[in-house]
């Protein structure tokens, strides 16, 4: 610094005496267009010369020019060059940063390309699209900002896992989750727990430390990563530290969730005891009691099958149906309410960047707290964030970019378990109490004044969810270290060597409890679980790139080698038999029930290669090639080799268009490649006896696996074509691709006969194809100084088709796959309807004439025998898309995201448990249920009500299936910004309050299930999806 | 100065370059072993790992869903045991009851599903045993106990998905697997029940004469006397009396009845009379699934099996057997509360213990079962005098009788059959009786039961379906479904 000062001193002196008459001497201050900060190291270079001086740390400078000299150039890496007329003796100037303009600088694999060079297809998804979002998890974040990219949100659970699929679904079993890549290293992703009902490791990436996310879509952007890229890549860059002085920053919010989509109306206690009996009681009338005698005979007939009476006498209902003196409900429970409660998000973040031109550093804290809607079920984070890069010489940089997280989660039981809060309450009748009551009716409490909660019901005795919840434990506590310090050598002018090693650290410890009171583990006097896994990844990466322009031409090669390993220890232990209520741990229990310990590896070897040309920036060439190795697959398919080829043509830079002033920018770009999907089970292709299998107290092993020395990877074939167009000076702008995605030797359990022993064979048999169009358009309507207006809207429609298989069909649950149809073809029984005649449900069956099938379809009650069928449609959706605008008018900023589907055809499994229509007692009755048939003559959808119905009307068939088409606003967000003067007399660089509701709206076609169900369209008793109202606080020192 | 960045930025690349080589990889890099699971390969390779294998196939038969559902689903299709109708049945067993299972009843699936992996288990012992590395006589007693197992999941497959030898025997039985049967093979079609009881009775016979009795003595395994009452079982199935007569004279042979006090402690300690029996652990993890905890009177289980009353008034009033009715005030209460109890439909059963261990041990062959198949046999035959004597040993055990019986023909016959009614309830015998009787199910008139049901012998429902899943992922079985479904 010292040294510098003296130097321009010299010169200045020097040139003093050079010129004493000729010059003049300009000084002045170079600051940041957005924070007005100095920055310091801003090259100055007098224009039409090689004069160059430097601003001081402070930002100023100092230069001596000619008299007649016209202009300074003004330069600075991450800012936009700029020319400033020399206008007086001291200047002023404000640099705006490159990374504002429309995308200048994207990450891509293995690298960074200017937008308008790439030619591949990506999406760009900025930090404000993660920023201060309510959301465990930053995919949930994702949906409806990028085109092609399909986010489901089925569990409401705070830190429930997401699917993402990109360009549509890829594989049948294996898994269709794209890779993701974290500040260059992959990531280990998905739901690592035995314990939470959902879960996923993504939940320990803080959305506040991304700067911005690339979704790799096309092979020219995805092939890069061979083996692990047909499903997309999804690469997340962590925020770096700028030169210049140190911003401090902090976020913090709190908020409340509610459940976002109402569920179907339910019967209360009274309408449920009525429903059965009215039931006996006409049947007792029929039978030929009087008024009087039928009524109470069915009040001891309903008493006896409800097993439970909520009124004060053994005898509610008098003649006709009329309350009996005296009678009354004692209570009324509504169980969805005592399940649910009010959720409450709160979060803190605090960062720090900074640094000068030699070093730079990023550091962040946050703590996000989410508790659930339902009881029982919540999210903690705590993470610690520290990028840090220097440049040790001139040609050396070194970093590290290292995330510590901790995540703790409780989570209800889930599914069918008659553990599941959810499950229980919606399934549950009202008249069952939720509290002892006394003979009053009043509720008991206990010794401490606690009440006493009602084990007793015949649905599914001694579980009380809301009970449980305060006696039973699934807690899952995840602690996460990724850490990749880097190296990078540039020499030879051209070449940049750089070599990476990453370290993704996972170790999850989980608790489980069933209490010895109550539920699960009564009869062995309570069961204790605890499950603890590590799972550890290390990536080594070297590169090689190679940068050169000469002429028009400019080249880009890079050659790399990839190897991981990677390593899953798993520890478990369970036992049961604990001495009294309120000891959970495993030293009190009696008996050691399993103990269990095994570790999985995967290893992975790969060299790859990438060349990028263009030629005048008008065209463009790309090609990469990879070779893959894989521990997973069979011997003789260990390697595999992926290509692509890519080519863009920027027509808006061509001569013929030159003058046309209103595009700024038209690109045609296509590509075409393969890449591969590895994401199976470790050791699929090998033949297995499991141990374990002990019986007598003695060690045993059975046939568990059969063998399959083919098995290789699913290999993809891209082809892209698209383009990108800005007009009027970015007033609009967008893109639109076809894009066709073949996979082909898809990863398919065959189905086998059960005289093998086995259920099914890991073969790569299949082949599928997914195709579609993705349009995004973004305009900026109106851009005043004090009014900023910009849409963006994304649609993508995505079709699926199954090309080959083993077989022509095959039937997988509530969906036939069939060679031609898409994936997701519903096949069910048709749903014909009630016969009026009897009140009977009814499905559709082929007309069977002396044992062959006609062609017509005929109505049967038989519902076993019915056929089935498919032409239902599909649960995968037409379209889906998002529309988002945001807004900006002096200090305030509005935005509102909004994301639709539309086309998807899903089953409402709770409302088809409750129209059980009798099949279930005590099991909970939707409203519609009065719509039942009474009598013949009858014209109704409802079939008839029997107590202990067998007619299987809500048994599986389109009479449940509906059109799942929804728009969901997910985020509106209102916010006000500090005037800038205001900031100066505090001190403050910026401060902004905002208001925001996530989900705050849902318009779907059919009411009373949340439209977002798993890629199937069946849901499973998750938590339901919430929607968030918060109030926030940034504030930047 | 440029000279030593040459230098460094050399040093540096070379470094780099190093890494690249450090960590670039061998062909060895990418071989992974498991350790959950061995290769299939070795399962054979030595003595302890043979031996672990046929472990393995006995731990097949304790999943919950398996042997347990089979012989509470061959009870509750009886008329004298059933299930409550009211909202404490959790939908288990109430399609068997009610006869209305569907091609996709889950039950019947795991039936068809479990009894094939224990055969395809044992096939592997007889494919691959005849070169493993061990004895002659040892590859002889595997070889035996393989069969023994494949037989006994036989006779459980061929009279569920089958119409029962005595009504038919050219019906369609279940496919015979001799030996493994691959992914990539084409599958057997259904052969005939009589082909079926033939392939059985191969695998028994071989295996009674070719497996040890010395060192075998644990009932938890296939054993020599489990083997002849496995027997006695079948050809009583088949009719052929004499040789069940035979075989259920062998099989008891060391294993004296018990006394009446050891039908009373619960079925789940052996006694001097079980002959073969599943040994279940908690690490077996049966849990509420066990068939004790359906029979549970405490509410400790799922306690939704009941007696109908008929069935209950048919002991006597000094049976022994009766006591098995007498339900405590709770499970630790004195022995003096007692007494004979109802909720919902039917009496409450405390014949099983589930209060003491959820661990409970599965009886499937006794000697009284024995004593009884030798009474029907030789009432059959007309050896009245033989089948007399049998029966008293079952009814003098009991208390209810001293001398023999008075009744003679299709009157003793029917006596026998109550005993066996009275004694083997909720061992899984009862439906297979009424269908080899060839008297169907019929529980027309009774007040008790809430699905009333009269199939006559030979009807479709008495079969069956087999499961959806294996039709449509099975070509060749795809057309052979049972009629009615």
């Amino acid at each position: 610094m010292k040294q510098k000062l003296l130097l321009i001193f010299m010169v200045t002196v020097m040139s003093y005496f050079n010129a004493i008459a000729q010059n003049k001497t300009i000084t002045g201050k170079v600051v940041d267009a957005d924070d007005g900060l100095p920055l310091p190291g801003v090259s100055i270079k007098l224009k039409g010369t090689t004069q160059v001086t430097q601003t001081t740390g402070q930002g100023t400078f100092s230069i001596s020019v000619p008299q007649n000299a016209e202009a300074l150039i003004l330069s600075y890496v991450g800012y936009t060059e700029q020319e400033v007329k020399i206008t007086g003796q001291t200047l002023t100037i404000r640099l705006v940063s490159s990374a504002k303009n429309l995308q200048d600088v994207m990450i891509i694999g293995y690298g960074t390309v200017k937008k308008e060079n790439f030619t591949g297809s990506a999406a760009v998804v900025k930090e404000d699209v993660f920023k201060d979002r309510p959301v465990t998890s930053f995919e949930k974040a994702l949906q409806g900002a990028a085109a092609g990219v399909q986010v489901t949100s089925v569990s409401g659970q705070p830190g429930a896992t997401s699917t993402v699929r990109i360009r549509g679904v890829g594989s049948f079993t294996a898994s269709s989750t794209p890779l993701y890549v974290v500040d260059g290293i992959a990531i280990t992703n998905g739901d690592l727990s035995s314990v939470a009902q959902t879960s996923d490791v993504l939940s320990s990436i803080n959305p506040n430390d991304i700067a911005s996310v690339t979704v790799l879509k096309d092979a020219t952007a995805a092939a890069i990563y061979g083996s692990r890229a047909a499903n997309g890549v999804v690469l997340i860059t962590t925020k770096q530290g700028k030169a210049g002085q140190t911003k401090l920053n902090l976020s913090s919010s709190t908020g409340y969730s509610y459940q976002a989509v109402d569920k179907p109306e339910v019967m209360d206690a009274t309408q449920y005891y009525k429903t059965f009996w009215d039931v006996y009681y006409a049947q007792r009338l029929a039978a030929g009691l009087t008024p009087d005698a039928a009524a109470t005979a069915a009040n001891g007939l309903t008493n006896a099958k409800l097993v439970v009476n909520p009124y004060n006498t053994a005898n509610p209902y008098a003649a006709n149906g009329v309350l009996a003196n005296g009678a009354s409900l004692l209570y009324d429970t509504d169980w969805r309410d005592e399940v649910l409660r009010r959720g409450v998000t709160k979060n803190i973040d605090l960062s720090a960047s900074g640094g000068n031109d030699k070093n730079k550093f990023f550091v962040s804290g946050g703590y996000f707290e989410q508790n659930g809607i339902v009881i029982r079920s919540d999210f903690k984070r705590y993470s610690g964030k520290f990028n840090f890069n220097t440049d040790v010489t001139d040609f050396l940089k070194v970093g590290i970019n290292n995330s510590l997280t901790r995540t703790e989660q409780n989570t209800p039981a889930g599914s069918t378990g008659s553990d599941n809060p959810v499950n229980f309450a919606d399934q549950t009748a009202n008249i069952y109490p939720l509290y002892v009551r006394d003979a009053n009716g009043n509720v008991v409490y206990d010794a401490t004044g606690n009440p006493v909660y009602n084990y007793i019901n015949p649905v599914t005795p001694d579980f009380n969810p809301v009970g449980l919840s305060k006696l039973n434990e699934y807690n899952t506590i995840t602690n996460r270290v990724i850490t990749s310090p880097y190296a990078e050598v540039r020499f030879l002018k051209d070449f940049v060597a750089k070599s990476m090693v990453g370290v993704d650290y996972i170790n999850n410890r989980e608790r489980q409890f069933y209490n010895m009171e109550h539920g699960d583990g009564v009869s062995v006097k309570g069961r204790a679980y605890r499950y603890s896994k590590e799972d550890v990844t290390v990536t080594f990466q070297n590169t090689l790139t190679y940068n050169k322009t000469f002429n028009q031409h400019s080249f880009d090669v890079l050659l790399g080698q990839e190897a991981y390993r990677s390593k899953r220890d798993f520890n478990y232990s369970q036992v049961t038999g604990f001495p009294f209520p309120g000891t959970n741990e495993q030293i009190a229990a009696s008996t050691p029930s399993t103990v269990q310990s095994y570790y999985t590896q995967q290893r992975f070897a790969s060299y790859f290669s990438r060349l990028q040309y263009n030629y005048a920036g008008k065209y463009y060439l790309s090609g990469s090639l990879r070779r893959d190795g894989s521990s997973v697959f069979g011997n003789d398919n260990k390697y595999g080799t992926f290509y692509s080829v890519g080519g863009g043509w920027r027509i808006g830079r061509e001569n013929f268009l030159k003058d046309v002033s209103w595009i700024d920018e038209l690109k045609l770009r296509a590509s075409y490649g393969t890449s591969g999907n590895d994401r199976i089970d470790r050791y699929a292709s090998q033949g297995l006896y499991g141990l374990g299998k002990n019986y007598e107290g003695q060690s045993g092993i059975n046939y568990v696996q059969l063998e399959n020395v083919n098995l290789k990877w699913e290999q993809n074939s891209t082809l892209d074509i698209g383009v990108e167009f800005a007009f009027l000076k970015g007033k609009i702008s967008g893109e639109a691709s076809y894009y066709k995605r073949g996979s082909k030797g898809l990863l398919f359990d065959q189905p086998l006969t059960r005289l093998t022993g086995f259920d099914n064979l890991t073969t790569n048999l299949a082949s599928m194809d997914n195709y579609g169009v993705e349009v995004l358009l973004n305009g900026n309507p109106i851009k005043t100084k004090d009014f900023d207006w910009n849409i963006s809207f994304n649609i993508t429609s995505n079709r699926n088709k199954i090309n080959a298989m083993t077989q022509n069909e095959v039937i997988d649950g509530t969906k036939r796959w069939k060679v031609g149809a898409d994936r997701y073809q519903w096949y069910l029984r048709d749903y014909a309807g009630v016969d009026p005649a009897d009140g009977r449900p009814m499905w559709y069956t082929d007309e069977i004439v002396n044992g062959q099938p006609t062609g017509n379809r005929i109505t049967t009650k038989n519902w076993s025998t019915a056929t089935r069928y498919d032409g239902f449609g599909s649960s995968l959706p037409k379209f889906t898309g998002g529309f988002n605008n945001t807004l900006r008018y002096k200090e305030f900023d509005l935005s509102v995201f909004t994301y639709f589907s539309t086309g998807a055809k899903i089953y409402d499994t709770l409302y088809g448990n409750l129209m059980h229509s009798g099949g279930s007692v005590g099991k909970q009755l939707s409203v519609d249920n009065y719509n039942s048939w009474q009598k013949p003559g009858d014209i109704t959808d409802v079939p008839r009500f029997v107590i202990n119905n067998t007619d299987l009307g809500n048994n599986q068939s389109t009479r449940f299936l509906y059109d799942g088409s929804f728009m969901r606003v997910k985020n509106i967000t209102l916010g006000y910004s500090l005037k800038k003067n205001w900031l100066e007399t505090i001190h403050l660089s910026n401060v902004r309050v905002y208001l925001m509701a996530e989900n705050p709206f849902t318009l779907a076609k059919h009411k009373g299930m949340d439209p977002e169900s798993a890629l199937t369209g069946l849901t499973d008793n998750d938590i339901p999806n919430v929607k968030t109202f918060t109030l926030g606080l940034n504030v930047g020192f | 100065m440029r000279k030593i960045r040459t230098y460094k930025t050399a040093i540096y690349t070379g470094v780099m370059l190093l890494l690249v080589g450090a960590t670039s990889c061998k062909k060895e890099f990418l071989q992974v072993t498991p350790t959950q699971q061995i290769n299939a390969k070795d399962a054979f390779s030595s003595p302890a790992k043979i031996q672990a294998a046929m472990t393995g196939i006995y731990d097949l038969t304790t999943f919950s869903g398996y042997t347990n559902n089979m012989i509470l689903s061959a009870d509750v299709k009886g008329n004298d045991v059933m299930i409550v109708s009211g909202a404490g049945n959790y939908n288990r067993f109430v399609a068997q009851y009610q006869f209305v299972e569907t091609v996709n009843n889950g039950d019947a699936f795991t039936w068809w599903q479990y009894s094939y992996k224990v055969i395809s288990n044992a096939n592997q012992f007889v494919a691959n045993i005849p070169d493993a590395p061990i004895s002659d006589a040892l590859k002889t007693e595997y070889l035996s106990e393989a069969r023994a197992l494949r037989a006994y999941t036989y006779f459980w497959l061929v009279r569920w998905f089958a119409q029962p030898y005595a009504v038919n025997p050219d019906a369609l039985g279940v496919p015979i697997l001799r030996k493994p049967l691959g992914p990539d093979e084409t599958s057997p079609a259904r052969d005939k029940v009589k082909d079926v009881y033939a392939f059985i009775i191969e695998d028994l016979k071989y295996a009674e004469t070719n497996l040890p009795t010395a060192g075998r003595t644990s009932i938890y395994r296939m054993s020599v006397p489990a083997i002849q009452g496995m027997l006695a079982r079948v050809y009583l199935n088949m009719g052929n009396w004499a040789e069940a007569s035979r075989y259920a004279k062998l099989a008891r042979a060391a294993k004296p009845l018990s006394t009446a006090a050891a039908l009373l402690t619960g079925f789940n300690n052996p006694t001097t009379e079980w002959i073969y029996a599943i040994n279940v652990r908690t690490d077996d993890n049966q849990g509420f699934l066990a068939v004790s905890s359906f029979y549970d009177p405490y509410d400790s289980g799922y306690s939704s099996f009941r007696v109908t009353d008929d069935f209950f008034n048919s002991f006597a009033a000094n049976d022994e057997r009766k006591k098995q009715f007498l339900v405590k005030n709770s499970p630790t209460a004195a022995a003096s509360t007692g007494a004979y109890r109802r909720r919902g439909e039917g009496y409450l059963i405390n014949k099983f213990d589930f209060t003491t261990t959820p661990a409970n041990n599965q009886v499937l062959i006794r000697s009284s079962e024995m004593y009884l198949i030798e009474a029907e046999a030789e009432a059959r035959l007309g050896n009245e005098p033989a089948a007399k004597q049998a029966l008293l040993a079952i009814q003098q055990r009991a208390g209810v009788a001293t001398v023999v019986s008075a009744n003679t023909g299709n009157a003793l016959i029917e006596e026998i059959l109550l005993e066996r009614n009275k004694e083997l309830y909720g061992e899984g015998h009862k439906f297979f009786d009424l269908l080899r009787t060839k008297k169907g199910v019929d529980r027309t008139g009774s007040t008790v039961h809430w699905k009333i049901v009269n199939f006559p012998s030979g009807d479709n429902r008495l079969v069956s379906p087999i499961p959806q899943a294996e039709l449509d992922a099975n070509p060749v079985l795809k057309p052979q479904q049972n009629p009615g479904y």
